[in-house]
């Protein structure tokens, strides 16, 4: 597993892969770079390979109630007021996911509580979509995901007072979704992994891996690929 | 006589109610009496954002609530809340709360299939439960319209009669 965010600091200066696993072989805890792992009712496991080019990636799966928990979490940021985060997912394991069946899979909070969480669902044809839910900025919408693995980047910035993500997506200037927010909730916490799902979910997908990898998240610079 | 001056006086203080059951909100759910019930519900033209997500589901467009309250008896798992017909597409979300803020509840029943439904868990007793009719989050914005649908509650119909002499 990829992950460059350990520290804003170091992920400011586009520094520093987690690169050692390429060589050793995968860790069997992701901490650290991460601060922690946590898993209720699920689990979150280090496997091999990796997605574009790594090799390990994180594998989240759920397998009990709608409070279920498979995450990894990153305690480095401060008090952010603007906050930009991308990773891979690839969710092909959830075969015909419905409308109704969607799981958390990424959230951040702060003093005020969450602001950003994104998660996955069906779009009733067969695809899948991704959700970004802007907790304290009163926005919310969703973009399709494709087969194998996609890049999520967002850009939440409560003092310039927008959100923007990009899927797939690698020019800056033009983002597949940009609102105006009125949040100003600021960041300390990121959650990365399965959490929170719907009881349609957790019927049709106990146990289903859910692949996540390369995150990374920075103060301001655009992440891209 | 008495029954019928009872009536009038009561009418007249029920007249002035300080907010409607328009379901446009949690505080004006739609209460659902005992017994089979079946809505058309449009959000369209009787909708709000109650909610920006239900949980993880994104609910950009506008939602209707009802409600219900179980009796003191805790109803076992059973009966159904089911999409009937909808000209968009629409959910059928059931909340054991419905707090305050634009972030929803994760639901503890879910539905999005016309012909489909809810089958309800298991409910605690004297607990108020809310029913959204809402878009899907592929929908998004524009999934609003009219949905019917009908809830056959786990309790059983409790008879009431009133009479003043």
């Amino acid at each position: 597993m990829n992950t460059k965010m350990k520290v804003l600091a170091l992920a400011l200066l586009g520094l520093a892969g987690y690169a050692g696993s390429a060589v050793a072989g995968c860790p069997s805890s992701p901490v650290p770079p991460w601060t922690s792992v946590g898993a209720l009712g699920g689990t979150a496991t280090i496997v091999a390979p990796g997605y574009a080019g790594t090799a390990c990636h994180l594998d989240s799966a759920l397998t009990g109630d709608a409070s279920s928990f498979a995450t990894v979490e990153d305690d480095t940021p401060t008090a952010e007021v603007r906050y930009r985060a991308q990773f891979i997912i690839n969710a092909d394991n959830l075969a015909n996911q419905g409308l109704v069946d969607a799981a958390y899979i990424f959230s951040s909070s702060g003093a005020a509580g969450p602001s950003v969480q994104l998660s996955v669902v069906g779009d009733g044809a067969g695809g899948r979509l991704v959700s970004f839910i802007v907790l304290n900025g009163a926005a919310v919408n969703s973009l399709p995901l494709a087969a194998g693995e996609n890049r999520v980047e967002f850009d939440y910035n409560t003092t310039g007072g927008t959100f923007s993500a990009w899927v797939n997506n690698n020019v800056e200037a033009s983002p597949n979704w940009s609102t105006p927010i009125t949040g100003t909730a600021t960041v300390d916490t990121a959650f990365l992994g399965l959490a929170g799902a719907t009881p349609s979910y957790l019927t049709s997908f106990a146990g289903t891996t859910v692949g996540f990898d390369q995150f990374d998240s920075r103060r301001s610079t655009f992440i891209g690929f | 006589m008495k029954k019928l001056s009872a009536l009038i006086a009561l009418a007249l203080f029920a007249a002035p109610v300080a907010y409607a059951q328009d379901g446009l909100s949690c505080a004006t759910s739609i209460v659902i009496p005992g017994g089979t019930q079946t809505y058309s519900t449009n959000t369209t033209t009787n909708g709000a954002t109650i909610y920006n997500n239900y949980g993880p589901l994104a609910s950009p467009s506008n939602d209707a609530m009802y409600t219900f309250t179980t009796g003191a008896s805790a109803p076992g798992a059973g009966g159904t809340i089911r999409l009937d017909s909808a000209d968009f597409s629409a959910a059928t979300y059931l909340l054991d709360s419905c707090p305050a803020g634009l972030g929803g509840p994760t639901p503890i029943g879910v539905n999005a299939t016309v012909g489909g439904q809810i089958t309800l868990p298991a409910l605690l007793a004297n607990h108020q439960y809310y029913v959204a009719i809402t878009g899907t989050a592929a929908g998004g914005a524009g999934a609003q319209g009219t949905a019917g649908w009908t809830i056959t509650p786990p309790y059983p119909v409790e008879l009431q009669s009133f009479e003043v002499d």
